[in-house]
């Protein structure tokens, strides 16, 4: 068993980790409440838009701002298009048949990143991560400190702005019911567009940030998103809170199960592990989402 | 024409009866106020008598009325009474409004074989327009876009068509387009061109003249329309039409009581209003809207041209990757280094491709084939398309002593039934006399046995542990367990306290794993083997962990596909843990790509073995490969991969130019197991087939580091050590041959 001072690092990369599962399950728990979709090519999307932005910077010799900028717009552009072509006509069918429609859009990113991209050893490194400052004994970089610090304010910011915004108030009426919300006068569609664009966004921001916390690969990034599922679904796919609370839990879970040997080999099971044992426990306690100001 | 007594009844009967006898009677009833009179005989008769005959019956009669207010009729004689007709089924109802629709409906309704109600307006028959000579019928049922638009649909029943028209050309001044739709026929009614301009504008006001609230037929369309487009609409639909109360015989009452197109205005205003985001108040709506409907155009034109941006950015991203030759390596068990032939090819004497006489050979060919697998993420066929490119130099130099060699390449998607039947068909179909230049990730496994009950001697590079293992395989690569042997061995010379062996969670850990185990253990090291599941998704976590449990002066080696070994060894830098431990590698991690991803912090901090010599080395055959590659096959990079390849051309070229006899499957297989001290300066030592129960020829080989974005030699040949029992039994055949 490792000591306590052998732990201290993976808190950071369990932390850093964790942050951006949150950011990606906010994502997720956004979109689902506006459109009922359950976006499972979250990753994909964020995947290809590392990719293209690791081509900006590498085959094109762009800045990499603006590489950066193109991935996180990439991912608001795809997701959008997406959501305007398959959202309407799909929006009847149950959460089932939605969810299983992003699966195809997360397969054709992904055939088509292996196609453009093939899997060569690629490697996008953000300057923040050449940066960084000890504490006590552990190394930490921007890039880990980006990935928790937005993991929280992407959390916070989004639940205000469900609260406070009138985009936002009508994204939770859509939630609640999409068709009475609709004979009230909201655009449901322009509504939903902008939740698919919101959610696409941050796909971008969390695919670029996973590329380097995690490594430029389009499998990986594409079923990392299985984490974030998780997380969103400890939180019944409505509290933001909840979500931040329990990605950062699965990274922290993931990352301090690593250095202990027997059961390191196992440790990506923790997702679902956890994720089935807050499920059990809500179904006899009800919800740990007491937070009604999340809603 | 007939003059009748004012007996609306009598009137409906007498032309129901004509009707049914074989006439197209046209009746009128003065005021459609006084149809209540005939509404038995409608209703109960007319309507049904086609459907309760069984068909029998038709009543090919036209009902014409009028109705409306706006005349100073009163209550009795200004009414709209359609809805109530439309709720009989059997009737078609229509309402012109204009004085060729009317014409057009009327004749269409005596040609109809149902009973039709045409009802006017009587305020219409006062407007003058212009009519042809002979008015071309109007099919009923289907409606006319009076005006196009984009922003809000009027859809407007008999006067309130020019009412609307009047409105739309004041809305068409505030920057709103409307679209005015007029029905014409009530039942049945034209829904999918209403429903068309909905989608198109997301707006809907519906204007009649009829009381609007308790089923006015406005509610009816609107129904319809939000079962067909609720999607499409962006507010309520919003409706025109008179107050629920009579209407009122004082002129300034009757006035304010009929819809107009002010009331048709404030409508699309409260319809345009209603959009989220317009926070202007009523009067100012129409300005507003325009804007915004100007604004989210606008966006919708950047939604696209980003798109398109981002699209033509990939295309342009992966036309510079494919570009960029120099810059790729696949992964795989073992990958290509890349160099650009010209800055780093050495200028030696090469060697020739077979004679080397420069005549094309023109003899009966001689068949060869090979398997490689080709799926995304993992494709060899560099490998056999390599060998193809040698073949191709030999036919173009005098061929197998004048015959050309004919290659059958065969690719894989790791399916096992379809690797066995690939082997068949080359074997049987084709009637291959020999297998060389393949790399299947299954072939060896799958097709093993096959290959010895036909007496295949197979030359390949090997990937699967049976490719090694086996009586009738031989490789020209190493693979990953006795690679892992050279990454061990050299980390064991750096005096390393512990070593830990990291490799993918994969089938086959087990036998990779035991050639590192005993080495270690031979040399009293402790050594630890982990698995990580892969694709590795928190690579800070492993590196860290690696690094914690080889502990100070401890070694690492990894036995990963090069872009899971960059993620650990990146991590690994990022966090400062690169100084802390000694880094080995197995072959896969000797690409260029890897070095030049992982940057100069690596160079001499990494040590990678490498199971063939540099491709841009100086020697006879490294001068011939790059010139091969450089003719046949520009579109191949150098590296591990097309050097395989070459190096398998050359040894199969060789055995068979100095067999003797006929070329069959006996005497081409016997002569490749006869292959003995074959000599390449891509290898390192002497390679041989020979009968044996396993094949392990290449078990010498070279350690790089990276520098500068590209693998140098770190360390020259070197035995793996025999202390890996597969090599021990491998160097006594060898003893016991005379080989080596």
């Amino acid at each position: 068993m490792p000591s306590w001072q052998d732990f201290q690092p993976f808190i950071v990369t369990g932390l850093a980790l964790g942050g951006v599962f949150s950011l990606s399950g906010v994502g997720m728990v956004v979109l689902y409440r506006a459109t009922g979709v359950l976006n499972l090519a979250f990753g994909a999307v964020g995947a290809m838009g590392a990719f293209i932005a690791w081509s900006l910077i590498n085959d094109q010799g762009w800045p990499q701002g603006i590489a950066y900028l193109a991935c996180v717009l990439f991912g608001g552009v795809v997701t959008l298009a997406y959501g305007m072509a398959f959202g309407p006509p799909l929006a009847g069918r149950d959460p089932l048949v939605k969810a299983v429609a992003t699966l195809g859009l997360a397969l054709i990113l992904l055939g088509a990143m292996s196609w453009i991209w093939s899997d060569k050893a690629r490697s996008m490194v953000l300057p923040t991560t050449e940066h960084g400052f000890n504490v006590g004994e552990v190394l930490v970089n921007y890039t880990q400190v980006i990935g928790l610090a937005l993991g929280i304010a992407v959390t916070v910011f989004t639940a205000a702005f469900l609260r406070f915004s009138k985009l936002g108030t009508a994204m939770r009426a859509l939630a609640d019911d999409r068709e009475i919300t609709a004979a009230l006068g909201v655009p449901v569609r322009r509504v939903e567009a902008a939740a698919w664009l919101g959610s696409g966004l941050l796909s971008g921001a969390a695919g670029l940030l996973f590329s380097n916390l995690v490594g430029l690969d389009a499998a990986t990034l594409t079923f990392l998103v299985i984490s974030s599922v998780a997380a969103a679904l400890i939180a019944r796919l409505r509290s933001l809170f909840v979500t931040l609370a329990a990605g950062m839990f699965i990274g922290l879970v993931n990352a301090l199960a690593t250095p202990i040997l027997s059961i390191s080999q196992y440790r990506d099971m923790a997702p679902f592990v956890i994720a089935t044992i807050a499920l059990l426990f809500l179904s006899r306690h009800g919800t740990l989402s007491t937070a009604k100001g999340a809603r | 024409m007939r003059n009748t007594p004012i007996s609306e009844a009598a009137i409906t009967g007498v032309a129901i009866g004509a009707a049914q006898s074989g006439l197209r009677p046209v009746l009128e009833i003065m005021f459609v106020d006084f149809v209540t009179l005939a509404l038995d005989q409608l209703a109960n008769a007319a309507a049904k008598a086609h459907a309760m005959s069984g068909g029998q019956l038709s009543v090919p009669m036209v009902l014409r009325t009028q109705g409306g207010a706006g005349q100073r009729g009163a209550a009795q004689h200004s009414q709209s009474l359609e809805s109530w007709l439309t709720h009989i089924p059997g009737l078609k109802v229509v309402m012109p409004s204009t004085a060729a629709d009317a014409a057009g409906l009327l004749a269409s309704a005596i040609a109809d074989p149902d009973p039709v109600v045409v009802v006017e307006h009587k305020a219409l028959y006062f407007r003058r327009e212009d009519v042809p000579e002979t008015p071309a019928p109007v099919p009923i049922g289907r409606a006319r876009v009076v005006r196009a638009g984009r922003d809000v649909t009027i859809v407007a029943l008999s006067r309130m068509v020019p009412e609307a028209l009047a409105a739309a050309d004041r809305l068409a001044g505030e920057g709103i387009e409307a679209d005015v739709v007029d029905p014409r026929t009530l039942i049945p009614l034209d829904l999918e061109t209403i429903v068309a301009s909905v989608r198109r504008t997301g707006h809907l006001v519906i204007a009649h003249e009829a009381v609007v609230h308790a089923s006015g037929f406005g509610a009816e369309i609107a129904a319809l329309v939000g079962q067909e487009a609720f999607d499409d609409l962006d507010a309520p639909i919003e409706r025109v039409g008179a107050p629920f109360a009579p209407v009122p015989f004082s002129p300034p009452l009757e006035d304010a009581y009929v819809p107009g197109s002010d009331d048709v205005v404030a409508a699309v205003a409260t319809t345009l209003n209603r959009d989220i985001g317009r926070r202007t108040p009523a009067r100012n709506a129409q300005g507003g809207g325009a804007m915004r409907k100007g604004a989210s155009r606008i966006h919708s034109a950047l939604a696209v041209a980003v798109l398109a941006l981002t699209m033509s950015l990939a295309l342009a991203a992966c036309g510079g990757d494919n570009g960029s030759t120099s810059t790729s390596a696949d992964t795989g068990a073992s990958t290509g280094t890349a160099a650009p032939a010209e800055t780093t090819a050495a200028s030696g004497p090469a060697s020739k491709c077979g004679l080397g006489n420069g005549e094309k050979a023109t003899g009966q060919p001689i068949k060869l084939g090979a398997i490689a697998t080709k799926q995304p993420g993992t494709d060899f066929s560099e490998i056999p398309r390599t060998a193809k490119a040698y073949f191709d130099c030999v036919n173009d130099n005098g061929g197998i002593n004048g015959r050309p060699i004919q290659y059958v390449i065969e690719t894989d998607q790791t399916d096992p039934g379809q690797v066995a039947s690939l082997a068949k068909k080359l074997i049987d179909s084709d009637k291959v006399l020999g297998l060389v230049g393949g790399s299947s990730l299954i072939d060896c496994a799958v097709n093993h046995k096959f290959y010895e009950s036909q007496g295949y001697n197979v030359i390949d590079a090997g990937i699967a542990p049976e490719c090694y293992t086996t009586s009738n395989s031989a490789p020209v690569n190493m693979g990953p367990r006795y690679s892992s042997d050279g990454a061990v061995q050299y980390i064991l010379k750096q005096n390393v306290k512990k070593i830990v062996f990291d490799q993918s969670n994969v089938p086959g850990t087990g036998y990779i794993e035991a050639g590192p185990i005993a080495l270690a253990k031979d040399a009293g090291v402790p050594l630890e083997s982990i698995k990580d599941n892969v694709p590795i998704q928190d690579a800070n976590s492993i590196a860290l962990k690696l690094v914690q449990a080889a502990g100070d002066d401890g070694g690492v080696v990894l036995n990963f596909t090069p872009p899971e070994a960059l993620k650990i060894l990146q991590a690994a830098e990022q966090q400062g843990l690169a100084q802390r431990v000694k880094w080995a590698c197995s072959t896969p991690c000797n690409t260029d790509f890897l070095a030049e991803a992982l940057g100069s912090s690596w160079d001499g901090q990494l040590f990678v073995n490498a199971e063939l010599n540099l491709p841009s080395a100086d020697g006879p055959d490294s001068n011939l490969y790059r010139q091969v590659l450089k003719q046949y096959a520009p579109d191949i990079p150098l590296g591990s991969f097309s050097q395989m390849g070459f190096v398998q051309g050359r040894i199969a070229t060789d055995a068979l130019m100095n067999m003797k006899g006929d070329y069959t499957p006996e005497t081409v297989n016997k002569a490749f197991e006869d292959v003995k001290d074959f000599k390449t300066d891509i290898l390192c030592k002497p390679w041989y087939y020979g009968k044996a129960p396993l094949h392990i020829p290449n078990n010498t080989d070279r350690t790089v580091t990276p520098k500068e974005g590209k693998m140098v030699e770190q360390e020259g040949c070197t035995d793996i050590s025999a202390v890996d029992p597969d090599i021990a039994k491998v160097r006594k055949i060898e003893q016991e041959q005379g080989i080596g």
